[in-house]
């Protein structure tokens, strides 16, 4: 008796990664955390930010296309940076610019990032064993800076028995300070471009999420569900109300997806 | 100032939705059963998120998007690089109205 659940966790979207990781627990991991419960320290801190760092570096570029497309939609530098600050989740920042057009509609942007960003739903719950120990503040703090890159690092240490969940905030840590110095360097650069259409910026967006559905393989079953998606999104186009088009795609293709599992 | 209200929103109710995200997971889904049948919803709706934001952005933006998806999937399936790949679609929109939009 071995295995007690064998749950699949999405990793998906923010910089650039998709996968699909089968998280496996055992019994004796479980009994060892209850036996000696983890915690949170400096030392586990500064082991994340050493493990990530060398990651973080390719984040400020994707930060930087964000503070230059938040300036093109209109957010001054500081709002821009307020966003990256506050959100730290690239999908979720580039998808909300696109509901900055007046009049703007609140319950299909909530929505549209709440579906975006469910997947944090998933990560998080894979790390309630390692995580339910801490203090409240040290939890929140964790999972505030919870992403996709110190997720995967931070499970596997779960797995090796690690103790110290400090790592899971170090590595963001590292995450969200090149996300929003990125964010910073765009946003304070950007005007110095003059008119950035003529650049290519208005089709950084589209050109965004193309390489977050092609960052991997995409997988045999998912094809269905992500051609039923772009249909209902692009007939959606001419015949919604602006946003809800995604979100009706969004929940079509999560039905899809359900309905046509193992056939 | 009107402007700066509606950015403000946006801002707000982008960061709480993401951070109730972020915070459900080890909160809440202890106290439920996620079944196999959730976890494969929510895995096919993130993904078809993305993909229907791809297909509303080409709907909008026409040829010039187009193009620039299809240069930057393809970048990205050949290199993985992700930022190269976003480069290669932004030259290919920037040649286009170079081209034809002036």
């Amino acid at each position: 008796m071995t295995i007690i659940t064998d749950t699949p966790v999405v990793i998906l979207p923010d910089f650039c990664i998709l996968t699909i990781v089968m998280v496996r627990k055992s019994n004796s991991s479980a009994d060892s955390i209850h036996q000696n419960p983890t915690f949170f320290s400096r030392k586990g801190v500064w082991t994340g930010i050493k493990q990530m760092l060398p990651l973080g570096v390719f984040i400020i570029p994707y930060g930087l296309s964000f503070g230059v497309v938040a300036l093109e939609n209109g957010l001054s530098a500081l709002q821009a940076i307020a966003i990256s600050a506050f959100v730290f989740a690239g999908s979720a920042q580039f998808a909300a610019l696109t509901f900055l057009e007046a009049p703007m509609r609140l319950l299909p942007l909530a929505l549209t990032v709440l579906a975006i960003s469910s997947r944090h739903i998933v990560m998080g719950a894979a790390l309630t064993p390692w995580l339910r120990h801490l203090t409240a503040p040290q939890r929140m703090m964790s999972l505030f800076v919870l992403s996709d890159a110190n997720h995967a690092s931070s499970y596997r240490a779960f797995l090796d028995g690690e103790k110290d969940t400090g790592v899971l905030f170090g590595g963001g840590l590292v995450l969200w300070s090149t996300w929003v110095s990125g964010t910073a360097l765009g946003a304070f650069t950007g005007d110095s471009f003059g008119d950035l259409d003529r650049f290519g910026i208005d089709v950084v967006v589209a050109a965004y999420f193309s390489t977050v559905i092609l960052g991997k393989p995409i997988e045999k079953r998912m094809v269905f569900p992500y051609l039923i998606a772009a249909i209902v999104a692009s007939v959606g186009w001419y015949l919604l109300p602006v946003g809800w088009n995604i979100i009706v795609a969004a929940v079509m293709g999560g039905l899809v997806g359900v309905v046509t599992h193992g056939t | 100032m009107e402007h700066s209200g509606t950015i403000f929103l946006l801002i707000t109710v982008t960061a709480v939705t993401v951070l109730m995200t972020r915070l459900t997971g080890t909160e809440l889904i202890s106290k439920f059963q996620v079944t196999p049948r959730l976890e494969r919803f929510l895995e096919t709706m993130a993904g078809s998120v993305v993909v229907a934001f791809v297909a509303t952005e080409i709907v909008r933006g026409g040829i010039r998007t187009i193009v620039a998806v299809i240069a930057a999937g393809f970048c990205m399936w050949v290199s993985k690089n992700g930022f190269v790949a976003m480069l290669t679609g932004m030259g290919c929109a920037a040649v286009l109205t170079f081209l034809f939009y002036r």
